[in-house]
C-alpha cells in the first residue's frame, strides 16, 4: 500500500501499516496575542511526521511514538520520520544527506529511547533530503531480536521517498 | 534518594562498546553508547532501591519491596495536589517509568538547564493544567559532549525519575551542535521554546502522554499575564478577592480585563498586566474606564514619597487618592504639565478638583494645592505661588489680564519673574511680591523695558485715580499714570515728588502726563509734558512749572 502526502511517499512493506501526519496549526484565537492556546502557540509549525510500523498504530500516538512503543512486541519495529523546519537543513545536526537505509543492529541502543522501555533499543539518525531536515527514529521492540527486525526498518526506510518543498 | 547506577567502567564489554557513528548521521555522545548494556533498567533500579532497606532479598522479598515502595510514590500526588499554592494535579514519577526528571529536581530547585547541559529539543503537550489549559512546552536539557554525568535516579520523592540516561534528543534547538549526550533534565514552561532560548526552532512535535508530568518543584507556571498578576497579588485570599468576572477581552480588540471583589486587572501587551482597586478604580470608572481619557493602567497600586497619597498610572495620565482630601484624575495633557514642574512634590502640589469646564467654556482647568493648569486647545499652561494668588485677586480670567499665555518664567534680571497673560502681565520678586499690570500701563511698562527699564517692579496693580478718568500703579521707581484720554507714561523721581506734592497729582492742576521727561542732554533742558502744562526737570531738587 501507498502512502503520499506533504512531498513524501512511502510503499508500505506487507503487514506494515503507516500514517503521515500533520498537525493542526494553532491559530491566533480569543486570547490575547503572545498567549498560548490549547494546542500551542500561534507561532510554532507543526511539520508532517511519518509512522510506520510492523505492528497495529494505535491513534493517540506521540510524535516520537509514545502510545504506540508502549504496545510493542518482541518483533515489532516502529519506524519515525519527523521533519523540522527549513531552517535546519545543513545545520550540523542535520550535515548527513539522505534517508538512512543501512541501518546496522550496533547503531541500536537501550539508552537511545525517547522513554526508555525495557528491552527495547532506539536509534536516532538526523538527516537532510531535498533541502528538507528530518530525524529518522526506529524503535525495536527488543533489541535482542535487532538482527531479525532491523532489515524491516531498512526495508521500510529504502520504499520511503521525500520530495523537495 | 538518589540511586547510581553501575558506572560505565562496570559494565560489559563487547557488543556495547562505544561506537562512533557520526558518519551515520548518529550524533550520541558515544562514550556513552549504550549505558545501561542490555538489562533491565528499571528491575535493576526498583531492586537497588528496594535493597538499600534491607539485605538477603528474595525474589517474593523483592516484589513485595517494588511494591512498597511503587505505592508509596503513587500516593505523591495526591499529598501535592493538597497542598497549598499547588492549583494543578499532576503525575508523580519513578524511575522506573522510564521518564527524564525534571531540572528543578536535580538543579537544586532551579527550572532550568544544569551546568554542562544544552537545550536541545522541545516538545508540547496541549491542553495542561499547568498552564492553565494551555499547551505546556517541555525542554530537554541534553548533556554536553563529552558527557559529565552518570544515569541515575533523580531521588526526588514524587519526582523519582531519570536524569542522565535517555540518550534522545528532540532536535530544534542548537543544531549547530551535532554531538549530544544524554537528557539530563527536562525544563517545563508554559513560554514558547523559541522566546525561551532562540536558539530553538518554532518547529513543534506533540507528546500528549506527558502532559500531566510534573514534580513537587515546579509550581504552575499558568495563565495569562493577568492571571498571574492575580496569582502574585495573593489570589483570592489577596486583597483583591474572588473573580467576579473572568477575564474577557475588551471590546476595543486591544486589552482585557478580570473583575475581582477588591479590584480590576488589566492587560495590553504593551503596559502588561496592572490591577486598579479601591478609590482609584471608583474614580478611573468615572473615567469610563480604559475606554476613557486615561487608557490602561501602567502601574499596579503605588504611594507616593511623602506617603500622603497612593496612586495609579495610566497611558494618559495618572490618578491620586488622598483619603479625605479626595481622589482626583490628573489626564493628560495636565499630567506632563504637572509632571514638567515637580509632580506633587513640586509648586503645584496635590490635585485638589477634577478637570472643570470654565464658566466662559473658553478652557478647562485643574486645581491644585499650590496653583492651577489652564489647557486651551493645545496651550497648556500653570500658575502657581503668588502670581495665581494675584490673578485670581483681579477675577482670574475673567479679568483685566485674561488668560495665562506662558509659564512663569525668569525675568532676566536675576531678581524676579514674569507670567504673560492675554491682556497684561504679572510681575514678581521676592522684596515686592506679585502684581498684575494691564492696559495703556502695562504697555507703557513693556515700551519702557519692563522690569529691566528704570521704574523696575510694580508694587501694585493698576488703581483708579478716583476722578473716573484714570488709572495708575506704582512702581518700585516710579509710578505710571493712564487716562481714558491720554496714553500710559511714567513719572519718576523729582518730577513725581513734584507732580504728587507740589501739583496735586492727575486730579491736580497738571492733569495726566502727555508724555515722558526728557532724556538727559537734550538740547534746550529736560521737560516732562502734562494737559495742562509742563515741569521743567533741573536738578533732583529743583523742578519749575512751566505753563
Amino acid at each position: 500500500m501507498k502512502l503520499q502526502s506533504h512531498g513524501i511517499e512511502t510503499d508500505l512493506p506487507a503487514g506494515w501499516e503507516g500514517r503521515i501526519g500533520l498537525r493542526t496549526q494553532p491559530s491566533a484565537d480569543a486570547r490575547a496575542p503572545g498567549e498560548v492556546s490549547a494546542i500551542g502557540d500561534a507561532g510554532e509549525r507543526p511539520n508532517p511526521v511519518v509512522h510506520l510500523a510492523n505492528f497495529a498504530l494505535p491513534e493517540q500516538r506521540g510524535d516520537f511514538g509514545s502510545g504506540a512503543v508502549d504496545l510493542m512486541g518482541a518483533d515489532d519495529v516502529l519506524v519515525v520520520l519527523f521533519e523540522y523546519g527549513p531552517e535546519c537543513a545543513g545545520t550540523p545536526l542535520f550535515k548527513r544527506t539522505g534517508i538512512p537505509t543501512d541501518l546496522t543492529p550496533n547503531m541500536f541502543s537501550s539508552s537511545a529511547l525517547q522513554r526508555t522501555i525495557s528491552g527495547q533499543a532506539g536509534c536516532q539518525i538526523f538527516f537532510t533530503e531535498n533541502g528538507r531536515a528530518f530525524c529518522s527514529y526506529t524503535v525495536l521492540g527488543r533489541q535482542s531480536n535487532a538482527l531479525r527486525v532491523v532489515p524491516q526498518a531498512n526495508a521500510a526506510l529504502s520504499r520511503t521517498r521525500i520530495a523537495p518543498r | 534518594m538518589t540511586v547510581a547506577l553501575p558506572s560505565r567502567r562496570t559494565r560489559r564489554a563487547a557488543p556495547d562498546e562505544p561506537l562512533d557513528l557520526t558518519e551515520h548521521g548518529i550524533h550520541r555522545d558515544p562514550v556513552n553508547h549504550d549505558p545501561l548494556g542490555s538489562a533491565t533498567f528499571s528491575q535493576r533500579l526498583v531492586h537497588r532501591a528496594s535493597g538499600l532497606f534491607s539485605k538477603g532479598t528474595t525474589r517474593r522479598s523483592f516484589l513485595t519491596r517494588t511494591a512498597v515502595l511503587g505505592s508509596a510514590l503513587a500516593v505523591g500526588p495526591i499529598d501535592f495536589i493538597l497542598k497549598p499554592g499547588s492549583a494543578y494535579a499532576y503525575t508523580c514519577g519513578t524511575c522506573s517509568d522510564g521518564w527524564t526528571a525534571f531540572c528543578c529536581t536535580i538543579n537544586s530547585g532551579r527550572n532550568s538547564c544544569p551546568p554542562n547541559s544544552f537545550v536541545a529539543g522541545w516538545w508540547k503537550a496541549d491542553n495542561a493544567a499547568y498552564c492553565c489549559g494551555a499547551a505546556r512546552y517541555i525542554i530537554d536539557c541534553n548533556a554536553t559532549c563529552p558527557t559529565q554525568c552518570a544515569c541515575r535516579c533523580a531521588g526526588g520523592s514524587c519526582d523519582g525519575r531519570r536524569t542522565c540516561c535517555n540518550q534522545f534528543r528532540y532536535g530544534q534547538c542548537h543544531t549547530e551542535i551535532a554531538c549530544y549526550g544524554p537528557v539530563v533534565c527536562r525544563v517545563a514552561t508554559c513560554t514558547p521554546p523559541w522566546r525561551y532560548d532562540p536558539s530553538c526552532t518554532t518547529s513543534s512535535a506533540t507528546d500528549n502522554k506527558t502532559t500531566n508530568h510534573g514534580a513537587p518543584c515546579l509550581t504552575t507556571d499558568c495563565g495569562t499575564p493577568i492571571d498571574k498578576k492575580y496569582k502574585a497579588l495573593g489570589g483570592a485570599s489577596g486583597f483583591l478577592g474572588k473573580v467576579v468576572a473572568a477575564e474577557k477581552a475588551n471590546s476595543d480588540g486591544r486589552g482585557r480585563v478580570a473583575r475581582y471583589e477588591g479590584g480590576n486587572i488589566y492587560w495590553t501587551s504593551t503596559t502588561g498586566a496592572h490591577e486598579v482597586h479601591g478609590a482609584l478604580l471608583t474614580e478611573f470608572g468615572k473615567q469610563a474606564g480604559v475606554n476613557g481619557v486615561l487608557k490602561y493602567p501602567t502601574s499596579d497600586t503605588l504611594t507616593t514619597s511623602d506617603e500622603q497619597a497612593r496612586y495609579s498610572n495610566f497611558e494618559n495620565g495618572r490618578i491620586y487618592y488622598r483619603g479625605t482630601a479626595g481622589t482626583f484624575t490628573v489626564p493628560k495633557p495636565y499630567f506632563a504639565k504637572h509632571e514638567s514642574v515637580g509632580g506633587v512634590h513640586g509648586i503645584l502640589g496635590y490635585p485638589t478638583s477634577a478637570v472643570t469646564t470654565s464658566s466662559d467654556k473658553k478652557s478647562r482647568y485643574q486645581n491644585y494645592t499650590g496653583g492651577r493648569i489652564y489647557v486651551q486647545g493645545s496651550r497648556v499652561v500653570e500658575i502657581h505661588g503668588a502670581v495665581f494668588t494675584e490673578h485670581e485677586a483681579v477675577q482670574g480670567v475673567h479679568g483685566p489680564l485674561g488668560y495665562p499665555i506662558s509659564d512663569l518664567s525668569s525675568a532676566g534680571d536675576n531678581r524676579g519673574k514674569g507670567q504673560w497673560f492675554e491682556k497684561g502681565f504679572i510681575w514678581y520678586a521676592p522684596t515686592v511680591g506679585a502684581h498684575g499690570l494691564w492696559g495703556k500701563i502695562n504697555d507703557r511698562h513693556l515700551a519702557n523695558g519692563n522690569v529691566k527699564g528704570y521704574v523696575r517692579y510694580p508694587t501694585s496693580r493698576p488703581t483708579p485715580v478716583g476722578d473716573g478718568r484714570g488709572t495708575y500703579a506704582t512702581f518700585e521707581r516710579g509710578n505710571i499714570y493712564a487716562s481714558t484720554t491720554t496714553d500710559g507714561f511714567q513719572v519718576h523721581g523729582a518730577v513725581l515728588k513734584a507732580y504728587l506734592e507740589t501739583y496735586g497729582g492727575p486730579t491736580g492742576q497738571l492733569g495726566y502726563p502727555l508724555s515722558e521727561l526728557d532724556p538727559a542732554g537734550t538740547s534746550g533742558g529736560r521737560f516732562q509734558r502734562f494737559e495742562n502744562g509742563k515741569l521743567h526737570y533741573i536738578s533732583d531738587t529743583n523742578v519749575q512749572l512751566v505753563t
